[in-house]
C-alpha cells in the first residue's frame, strides 16, 4: 500500500535519510525506531509531504506521492501526528476536532456565508462523530476548552482524534506516548488496537520499545539515516546491529513504564 | 460640533472597514498586511480614474472590486513559498510600489496633484444631511462587510483559517490546501477594502498619493491591535476609538504652542504611542476574541 | 562606466552599513526589525542635533557622538520594546518594529518640523576618476565605510566574540549550553545594529541631505540586500548591497527604450526606489532563501 524506495535526502551536508526502502501493507501496524538524529522524523516528513526527497520515491495505493503537498497526501487517505502536538491557543478542542473533518460544502465560500441546510446538518453530522471520539479518547470534559490548555499527554491523544476525523486509511505516528501519562497509555493502546482490528494500516515512530512491541507486527530500525534491519519486534534486543545502533547515544531501547505483567502481553498482535 | 463627530464617524465607519478586512487577514488567519493601504488605493484610483474619463461611478467601483480581488488573490499567493514575516515585507513593497506609480505617471493618475473631478454623493443635501447620509451609507457598508467576515470566521471555512494562523503545518496534514485559503480569504478582503477605498473617495471628493502613504496601514493596525486583534466587534470599536483619537490631535497645536509643521508629528506620535503601548501591555486589545463553543445544530 | 563603479560604491556602502546591522540582529533573535532603517535617519539627524549642542566642533566629532548615540538607544529599544514583544511571537515583535518606525519618525518631525536639512559639509569640487565627478567626501564615504565593514568581518571571524555571535546566531541554544553569555551577544548585536545603522545614516546624509523618509526610503532595498545575502549572514548581505546598488545603477541607465525598439526611453529616477521594490520581490519569489541563506520558504 505504501511503498518507499531508496529514499535520500541530505541537509546542507548532512545525511538525514540514504536509500531508504520500506514497506508497509494494507492494515498492517509497523513501527520505526532508532536512536535520536537517525531520521524518524525525516522519514515521517517525506512520508506526509512536508519534505521533497533528493532522491528515490514513495508510492501510496499505486500512486507517487513523493513532492505532492501535504494536504494532497491527506486527502489521499495519508494522515499524521506531530511529535510535538502544540495545540493552538485559540480554538477549541471540539473546533479543532472538526477541522480535521472533510466539511466540503461548509469549507467554501459560498458554504460559509450562505449556510444552507445540508452545510448546518453537514457539520451537525461531524459534530457527533467529534463528541464520540473525544470521549473514547476522555477527552470529551474538556471540549469547549482551549485546546492549547491541555496537559501535554492530552494533546498528544487529541491529535491522534483530530487525524482519525479525516477516516485515513493510513495513520503516521509521531512519538504517540511521548509526554503521555500512564494512566492514559492503555488509552492510547487500545485505540490502536481497535484501529488496527478496523483495517487501518499504522506506522509508529517510537522510543518506548515495549509499546512497540505491544502493538507492531514488524519494525524497521534506522541509524544515521540507513535502515539497518528489518524484523519482528521480540528481535529488537538481540540484534546486536540494533544494539550497536543504541550504543554510544544516551538513549536506549526501554520497555518504558510496563510491570512484568505486561511484559507477557508482549506478543506479536495477529 | 456635531458637523465634527459626524465627519469622524463617517470616515471611522469607513475605516472600520479596512478594519474587519485586516482583522480576516491578520487577525483570523495570520496573514501580516503591512499593504492593506494599496487594495484601499486600488479601489480609490479607480473610482478616480473613472471620475476622470467620464466613466459611470458604480463602473469605477467595479472595476475597483475586481481589480482588488485579483491583487488580493496574487498576493494570497505569494503566501505559497513565503513565511509570514517575509509575506509582511512583500506586501509593504508592493503598497509601496502602487503609490510610485501613482505619484509619477502622471498622465493617468494625475500624480501628486491627484484627481479632483469626483462625484460627490448627495450632492442635492444641505452638509448635515449628507454627512448623515453619508454616515448611513458607510455604517451599512460596515455591517455587511461585518456580517461577511464573522460568517467566514464562524464556518468550517474560518476554523480551518483559524488553525492556519496558529499552526498551519497541522492544518495542511489534515488535508486543507493551506494556499488557497490564504487566496480565498485575500480574494474577499481585498474587495471590501477597495470598497471602501472607493466610498471615501467619493466622500471627500479626491484621491492622491499621500492616501496611499504607509500610514494608512499603520492607521488600520493601531485599530485592529487596540480594539481586539481576532474580534470583529472589537476592531469595529478600536476603528471608531482610534479615529476619534486622530481626529481629536488635529487641535494639538490650537492648544498647545506646538508649531504646525510639528503637530503633524505629534498627530502620529500619539496613534503610535497607542499601538505600542498595547502591543506591550494590553495585546489582547479592548474586547478580546472569544473562544467559541458550538452549538449542537452548527 | 566609472559612474556605474562609484553610484555602486557609494550606494552599495550606505546599502551594506544598514542592511548588516538588520541581519545580524535576525541572526540573533530571529526577526526582522523594520525600525533598523531609522537608526540611520536617527544618526543622521543625532549629528545635526550634535552639531548644535556642542556648536561648531568638527564633522566628524559630531558624527561619531551620534553614532555612539543611537548605538545605545538600539540596545535601550530592545530592553525595553523588543525583548516584551519576541516573548510573544517574532511576528508582535515585527509589527512593533513598524509601529516604532513610525513613531520614531514622528518624534523627529515633532522635535525638528518636516523640513530636510543638510550636514555642514564643504563645498568641493568634483574630481573626475575614470570617468565620473567624484567628490572627495564621496571617496571618503566610500573609504570609511569598507573599512568598518572589514573591521566587523574580522570581528566577526577572527575574535571570541565574534564566533559567540555566529553561534548564537546558528543555534542560541547550543551556544547557551557551550557557556556563552547570549544575553551579552544579543545585546552587542543590537549596539552594532545601531552603531552601523547610524553610520550608514551619516554616510547617506552627507552625500544627499537629512530627511524624515531617508531611512524609510531604504528600507525595501535594504530588507532585499540582508534577504538576497541570505538573513542572518553578514557577509551576505555586504556582497548583496553592492550588487543591488549595482542592479539600480545599471537598470537607470539602461536605455530601456532601444530595448523595447521605441526610440530613446529611460527610467526616470524618480523611479529609483521603484528598483528596489521590484528586486525585493524578485528575491522573495525566486530565492527566498538569499545566497548563503537559511529557510525563507516553506517546506
Amino acid at each position: 500500500m505504501l511503498r518507499v524506495e531508496r529514499v535520500s535526502k541530505h541537509f546542507s551536508g548532512i545525511t538525514a535519510l540514504e536509500e531508504v526502502d520500506m514497506r508497509l501493507d494494507a492494515g498492517e501496524t509497523l513501527g520505526l525506531v532508532g536512536p535520536n538524529g537517525s531520521g524518524k522524523s525525516t522519514l515521517l516528513n517525506v512520508l506526509s509531504g512536508f519534505i521533497r526527497p533528493d532522491r528515490g520515491r514513495v508510492t501510496f495505493k499505486g500512486e507517487r506521492i513523493d513532492g505532492r503537498r501535504p494536504w494532497a497526501i491527506a486527502e489521499r487517505g495519508l494522515e499524521r501526528t506531530f511529535q510535538l502536538p502544540a495545540q493552538p491557543q485559540r480554538l477549541t478542542v471540539l473546533e479543532v476536532m472538526l477541522t480535521g473533518a472533510h466539511l466540503r460544502r461548509g469549507e467554501t465560500v459560498w458554504g460559509s456565508l450562505v449556510s444552507p441546510r445540508r452545510v448546518r446538518a453537514e457539520q451537525a453530522a461531524a459534530v457527533e462523530r467529534a463528541r464520540g471520539l473525544l470521549d473514547e479518547l476522555t477527552l470529551l470534559e474538556l471540549e469547549h476548552d482551549a485546546a492549547g490548555t491541555l496537559s501535554g499527554g492530552q494533546q498528544k491523544l487529541l491529535s491522534l482524534g483530530v487525524a482519525l476525523m479525516g477516516d485515513p486509511e493510513v495513520l503516521l505516528l509521531d512519538e504517540p506516548t511521548a509526554g503521555v501519562h500512564r494512566s492514559l497509555r492503555h488509552v492510547l493502546v487500545e485505540r490502536l488496537r481497535s484501529l488496527h482490528d478496523a483495517g487501518t494500516a499504522l506506522v509508529i515512530v517510537e522510543h518506548d520499545i515495549g509499546f512497540v512491541t505491544e502493538l507492531c507486527e514488524r519494525v524497521y530500525v534506522l541509524d544515521k539515516g540507513h535502515v539497518i534491519t528489518s524484523c519482528l519486534p521480540t528481535e529488537l534486543a538481540s540484534d546486536p546491529r540494533v544494539v550497536e545502533a543504541y550504543l554510544g547515544t544516551k538513549k536506549r531501547p526501554t520497555a518504558a513504564s510496563p510491570t512484568s505483567a505486561s511484559r507477557e502481553q508482549r506478543k506479536v498482535p495477529s | 460640533m456635531l458637523e465634527f463627530l459626524l465627519g469622524v464617524a463617517v470616515v471611522a465607519a469607513l475605516f472600520g472597514v479596512l478594519a474587519v478586512c485586516l482583522n480576516l487577514e491578520a487577525g483570523v488567519t495570520g496573514l501580516l498586511n503591512f499593504g492593506l493601504v494599496a487594495f484601499f488605493g486600488i479601489g480609490a484610483y479607480a473610482t478616480g480614474i473613472a471620475s476622470l474619463h467620464g466613466v459611470s461611478w458604480e463602473l469605477g467601483m467595479l472595476i475597483g472590486v475586481v481589480l482588488a480581488a485579483l491583487a488580493g488573490a496574487g498576493v494570497g499567493l505569494l503566501g505559497r513559498t513565503l513565511a509570514a514575516e517575509y509575506w509582511a515585507v512583500a506586501t509593504l513593497a508592493l503598497a509601496e510600489l502602487l503609490r510610485l506609480i501613482a505619484l509619477n505617471t502622471d498622465s493617468v493618475t494625475e500624480g501628486a496633484r491627484g484627481i479632483t473631478t469626483v462625484e460627490p454623493f448627495f450632492g442635492s443635501l444641505g452638509p448635515t444631511e449628507r454627512d448623515l447620509a453619508w454616515l448611513g451609507l458607510g455604517l451599512a457598508l460596515l455591517a455587511v462587510c461585518a456580517f461577511v467576515a464573522s460568517r467566514v470566521t464562524e464556518t468550517q471555512f474560518g476554523r480551518i483559517l483559524r488553525l492556519v494562523r496558529e499552526r498551519e503545518e497541522l492544518a495542511a496534514a489534515l488535508g486543507h490546501d493551506v494556499v488557497s485559503a490564504k487566496v480565498r480569504v485575500m480574494a474577499i478582503s481585498a474587495p471590501m477594502a477597495a470598497l471602501a477605498g472607493s466610498l471615501y473617495t467619493h466622500y471627500i471628493t479626491f484621491i492622491g498619493p499621500q492616501e496611499m502613504a504607509p500610514f494608512g496601514t499603520f492607521l488600520v493596525w493601531t485599530m485592529v491591535v487596540v480594539g481586539g486583534l481576532g474580534s470583529v466587534y472589537g476592531v469595529i470599536a478600536g476603528a471608531f476609538l482610534v479615529q476619534l483619537l486622530y481626529e481629536v490631535t488635529r487641535f494639538i497645536d490650537d492648544i498647545t504652542d506646538i508649531s504646525p509643521e510639528s503637530a503633524g508629528g505629534v498627530r502620529v506620535l500619539v496613534v503610535g504611542a497607542a499601538l505600542l503601548g498595547f502591543l506591550l501591555f494590553h495585546p489582547a486589545g479592548l474586547i478580546p476574541e472569544r473562544l467559541r463553543r458550538i452549538r449542537a445544530e452548527g | 562606466m566609472g559612474e556605474v563603479l562609484f553610484d555602486t560604491l557609494i550606494d552599495g556602502s550606505e546599502l551594506a552599513l544598514i542592511a548588516v546591522g538588520m541581519t545580524l540582529v535576525f541572526g540573533a533573535v530571529k526577526f526582522a526589525n523594520i525600525a533598523q532603517v531609522e537608526f540611520a535617519t536617527l544618526g543622521a539627524y543625532g549629528t545635526v542635533l550634535a552639531g548644535s549642542l556642542i556648536g561648531g566642533g568638527p564633522l566628524v566629532v559630531e558624527a561619531i557622538l551620534s553614532i555612539v548615540g543611537v548605538g545605545l538607544i538600539a540596545v535601550g529599544l530592545y530592553h525595553l520594546i523588543f525583548k516584551r514583544l519576541l516573548i510573544r511571537s517574532p511576528a508582535t515583535a515585527m509589527i512593533g518594529s513598524l509601529a516604532l518606525s513610525i513613531l520614531l519618525r514622528a518624534l523627529i518631525q515633532t522635535i525638528t518640523g518636516p523640513r530636510p536639512k543638510e550636514l555642514d559639509v564643504p563645498l568641493e569640487r568634483a574630481n573626475d576618476i575614470l570617468g565620473a565627478l567624484v567628490t572627495p567626501s564621496q571617496v571618503r564615504i566610500i573609504v570609511i565605510s569598507v573599512v568598518a565593514l572589514a573591521a566587523l568581518m574580522a570581528v566577526l571571524r577572527l575574535t571570541a566574540l565574534g564566533r559567540s555571535i555566529r553561534a548564537v546566531s546558528a543555534n542560541p541554544d547550543l551556544a547557551a549550553a557551550a557557556g556563552i553569555d547570549v544575553r551579552r551577544v544579543i545585546d552587542v548585536v543590537w549596539l552594532l545594529a545601531g552603531l552601523f545603522g547610524a553610520l550608514g545614516g551619516v554616510m547617506y546624509a552627507i552625500d544627499n541631505q537629512v530627511s524624515l523618509e531617508m531611512g524609510f526610503g531604504l528600507l525595501l532595498p535594504v530588507f532585499a540586500a540582508a534577504l538576497l545575502g541570505g538573513f542572518g549572514s553578514p557577509g551576505g548581505a555586504i556582497l548583496a548591497s553592492y550588487l543591488l546598488a549595482l542592479a539600480e545603477s545599471v537598470v537607470l541607465r539602461v536605455d530601456w527604450g532601444e530595448v523595447i525598439n521605441t526610440g530613446s526611453a529611460y527610467l526616470d529616477s524618480s523611479y529609483r526606489p521603484a528598483i528596489g521594490f521590484v528586486l525585493l520581490l524578485l528575491v522573495l519569489l525566486i530565492r527566498p532563501q538569499g545566497i548563503f541563506g537559511r529557510e525563507a520558504r516553506r517546506a
